[in-house]
C-alpha cells in the first residue's frame, strides 16, 4: 500500500515484505462478557489492508479486550473474526500469525536481545524453520530497522524503557505477522520518548505495511498516529473514522468530550435556534429538533462581543493556557461552568462579566 | 589498593549502619555457627593427620557418606520435580480444597521427623500397608536405600515448594501470552520461558531440600535398619561412634561431612550468584 523507494531488496526480504499483502480485518458484532459483566456489546469493525487504526477510548470501554480478542488471548462470547475472509476464531493464538506488542514489553528476560527476537522464528517446526544464517541475517535486519543494531547481546534489563520496547517490536515482526497488534505500546515511556517513538512507529508503519491496531487512551497519540481512530466507550464503539472527521464531526457528546477540549451548556432548541434561558443564541440548531439539548464547544473556538446575542456570565478564575488565556465563566441562570480561551493582551473587563458567542459548535439532542 | 577498598566501605550512604549490621552479622554468625564447628575442627584435629585420614577413608565411614550424599542428591532431584508440579497446581489452578492442600505441604516442617519416620515404616515394611502389597513382586523398600529416600523426599519436599511458588505467583502472565502469540507450543513456552525464569528459586529449593536430607537423622533411623555398609547413614554412624565414647571418631566423620556438604552448597550459591548477575534479579 505504501511505495517503499528507500528499501533495498534484501532488506525488504528480512522484513518479511515479500509475504504478500496485507490483510483486511473484519469484526463482525463481537461480544465479551466476563461472567455477568460485559465487556463488549457486539462491536462492528472492518479494516482495509495496511491501514493503522487506533483503538481510542477510556480504560473500561473494552479496547483491550477487543485486542485480545483479535490475538487470539480471548475468546469472544459471540460475532465473528476475519482474516482476510477467513474465520480467524476456528485459528489458535499460535496459528494466528499476528505480532503483539503488550505496554509491560514482556521480554524473555532469561534471553539476550538477539535471542528474544529470533524466539518466534526458533520455536518454528523444524520444516518451516528457517536456517540459523537465515535467522541471523533477519534479526539483524530487523535490529537495524529498530535502531539498535548493536545491542543484540544485550539482555533486557540492561536496556532502557525506550529500547526495551522496540525490542518488543523487533519481536513481533520477526513473524511476518498478518496484523501487528499494540496495546498501549507507549503507556510506559516518558513524554520524550513517547513522542519520538509515536513518530518512529508511523514510519515504520509506512516501510513495513502491516495492517496494525493499537490501543491508547491518549487522544494525542490516536489522533496523530493513525490512519483512522476508533472511539469507543463501555464496550460500544462510539464513532469511527480519520482523525479530522473524529475532531471536527463528532458524533456524540461523549466523542466530543473526549476528543479534545470542550464546554458543554445545556439549553433549549425553538425553532431551529439555540436558546437559553429562553432567549436566542442565533446559533442554528445544526439539525437538533425541538426540545432539550445539550451545546458543545471548544475552548478555542469562541469570539469574544460586546453586544448582540451571547452567552454570558462572571468570570470565576483565569490561567495561562500555551498561548492563550483560558477563562472559566458562569453562564447563564443555570450557572453552568464553561471555558474559553482570550488572547492574552485582551485585558481583563472590569465589570468580571464577559460575553462570547462560539464559532463552531455543535448540538446534541438530550 | 586496600586504601581504596576501606574508604570505599566508609563511603557515606542512604542506607546507613553499615558497621553495625556487618558487626552484628558476624558476631551472631560466629556465636551460632562458626564456634560450634570450631570445636568440631579442633576435636578432630587431636587425632593428628594420619588417624584422622584413617577414620575418614575407613570403608565403613566411606560407604556411610557415599550412602547419606547418594540418597539425599537422589531425593532431592526427586523432590525439584515433584514440587515443581505441586507448586504449578497450586499456583495456577484453582479447585476445591486447594487452601487444605496448600497446608498439607507445611506438614513435613511441623510433625517430629521421629513420627514420620515410623508412620513410614509402618506403610513400607513387608506386613504394612503398602509394604505388603509390593513384597510378592519381591520389591522391599523399608530397610533398604529406597527406604531411606521415600523418607528424605518426605521432609525435603515443602523446601522445594515453598521456594518456587512465590516466584511462580509473580511470574508475569503477559511474558507466556507472548511466547504463544510468537508461536510457541505450550511445552516450547514452559521449556523456553517459563523454567528459566524460575529456575534460581528451583536451585534454592533443590539445595534447602538437599541440605535438610544430608543431615536428617530422626526419620530415617526407623525405615533404614542401619545395616552397617549397606543401609548406615553417616548421621548415625556419628551418634554409634559417640555412645562408643570415640568422640574424634565422631568429629572426624562430621568433618568430613560440613566440608562436602560446604562445598556443594558453595557451588550451588556460585552458579546463582552468576545467573543473577547475568538476567537480573529474580
Amino acid at each position: 500500500m505504501n511505495a517503499r523507494p528507500d528499501i533495498r531488496p534484501a532488506e525488504a526480504v528480512a522484513l518479511g515484505e515479500t509475504e504478500g499483502p496485507a490483510i483486511r480485518v473484519t469484526v463482525e458484532s463481537v461480544a465479551k462478557a466476563f461472567g455477568d459483566t460485559p465487556a463488549l456489546h457486539g462491536v462492528s469493525l472492518d479494516v482495509a489492508p495496511g491501514e493503522l487504526v487506533a483503538l481510542l477510548g477510556p480504560s473500561g470501554s473494552g479496547k483491550t479486550t477487543l485486542l485480545r480478542i483479535l490475538a487470539g488471548l480471548d475468546a469472544p462470547t459471540g460475532g465473528r473474526v476475519l482474516f482476510d475472509g477467513e474465520d480467524a476464531l476456528q485459528l489458535t493464538v499460535q496459528q494466528r500469525n499476528i505480532g503483539f506488542v503488550f505496554q509491560h514489553y514482556a521480554l524473555f528476560r532469561n534471553m539476550t536481545v538477539f535471542d528474544n527476537i529470533a524466539f518466534g522464528l526458533t520455536v518454528r517446526p523444524r520444516d518451516r524453520r528457517p536456517p540459523k544464517a537465515e535467522i541471523r541475517r533477519r534479526v539483524l535486519a530487523l535490529l537495524d530497522l529498530v535502531q539498535l543494531a548493536g545491542l543484540e547481546r544485550r539482555y533486557p534489563n540492561q536496556l532502557s524503557g525506550g529500547q526495551r520496547q522496540r525490542v518488543a517490536l523487533a519481536r513481533a515482526l520477526a513473524i511476518e505477522p498478518r496484523v501487528l497488534l499494540l496495546d498501549e505500546p507507549f503507556g510506559a515511556l516518558d513524554a520524550q520518548v513517547r513522542k519520538d517513538l509515536r513518530r518512529w512507529l508511523r514510519e515504520i508503519h509506512d516501510r513495513t505495511g502491516h495492517t496494525t491496531f493499537f490501543v491508547t487512551h491518549d487522544q494525542d497519540e490516536a489522533l496523530e498516529l493513525a490512519d483512522r481512530v476508533v472511539v469507543m466507550s463501555k464496550g460500544r464503539i462510539e464513532q469511527v473514522g480519520t482523525p479530522d472527521q473524529i475532531y471536527d464531526a463528532p458524533a456524540s457528546p461523549f466523542v466530543f468530550g473526549f476528543i479534545g477540549e470542550s464546554s458543554f451548556v445545556p439549553v433549549e432548541i425553538a425553532d431551529g435556534t439555540v436558546t437559553l434561558d429562553g432567549a436566542s443564541l442565533d446559533l442554528a440548531a445544526l439539525g437538533a429538533t425541538h426540545g432539550k439539548a445539550t451545546l458543545g464547544f471548544r475552548p478555542h473556538d469562541v469570539a469574544i462581543v460586546s453586544e448582540g446575542p451571547a452567552l454570558s456570565g462572571p468570570i470565576l478564575s483565569e490561567r495561562r493556557h500555551g498561548g492563550m488565556r483560558r477563562l472559566e465563566v458562569e453562564v447563564g441562570a443555570g450557572r453552568h461552568r464553561a471555558e474559553i480561551d482570550v488572547a492574552v493582551d485582551v485585558p481583563r473587563p472590569a465589570s468580571g462579566t464577559i460575553a462570547f458567542r462560539p464559532t463552531k459548535w455543535r448540538v446534541f439532542p438530550a | 589498593m586496600a586504601a581504596t577498598t576501606i574508604a570505599s566501605l566508609r563511603k557515606p550512604s542512604v542506607i546507613p549502619g553499615f558497621g553495625l549490621a556487618l558487626g552484628f552479622t558476624v558476631t551472631y554468625l560466629g556465636l551460632v555457627v562458626l564456634i560450634p564447628l570450631a570445636a568440631l575442627f579442633l576435636r578432630s584435629a587431636s587425632l593428628g593427620p594420619a588417624e584422622f585420614w584413617r577414620i575418614a577413608t575407613d570403608e565403613r565411614t566411606l560407604a556411610a557418606l557415599r550412602l547419606s550424599f547418594g540418597a539425599s542428591l537422589v531425593a532431592a532431584l526427586v523432590n525439584v520435580v515433584f514440587g515443581l508440579i505441586l507448586a504449578w497446581v497450586l499456583v495456577r489452578y484453582r479447585f476445591p480444597g486447594r487452601r487444605l492442600v496448600d497446608a498439607v505441604i507445611d506438614l513435613p516442617f511441623a510433625l517430629p521427623t521421629a513420627v514420620a519416620g515410623i508412620a513410614l515404616t509402618a506403610l513400607y515394611a513387608p506386613n504394612g500397608w503398602i509394604g505388603s502389597l509390593l513384597a510378592p513382586f519381591g520389591i522391599r523398600i523399608a530397610y533398604t536405600p529406597i527406604g531411606i529416600m521415600i523418607a528424605l523426599v518426605f521432609i525435603g519436599l515443602p523446601f522445594v515448594v515453598r521456594s518456587v511458588q512465590p516466584v511462580l505467583e509473580d511470574f508475569d502472565r503477559e511474558t507466556e501470552e507472548m511466547a504463544a502469540t510468537l508461536g510457541a507450543t505450550r511445552l516450547q513456552t514452559v521449556r523456553r520461558v517459563v523454567l528459566p525464569a524460575i529456575l534460581p528459586a528451583l536451585t534454592t529449593g533443590f539445595a534447602l531440600a538437599f541440605a535438610r536430607a544430608v543431615g536428617e537423622y530422626g526419620s530415617v533411623i526407623f525405615i533404614a535398619g542401619n545395616s552397617p555398609y549397606r543401609t548406615e547413614i553417616a548421621p548415625l554412624l556419628i551418634v554409634i561412634r559417640l555412645e562408643e565414647f570415640s568422640y574424634p571418631a565422631a568429629a572426624t566423620i562430621a568433618v568430613v561431612m560440613l566440608l562436602i556438604a560446604f562445598a556443594l552448597l558453595f557451588a550451588i550459591n556460585l552458579v546463582q550468584a552468576w545467573s543473577r548477575r547475568r538476567f537480573g534479579d529474580v
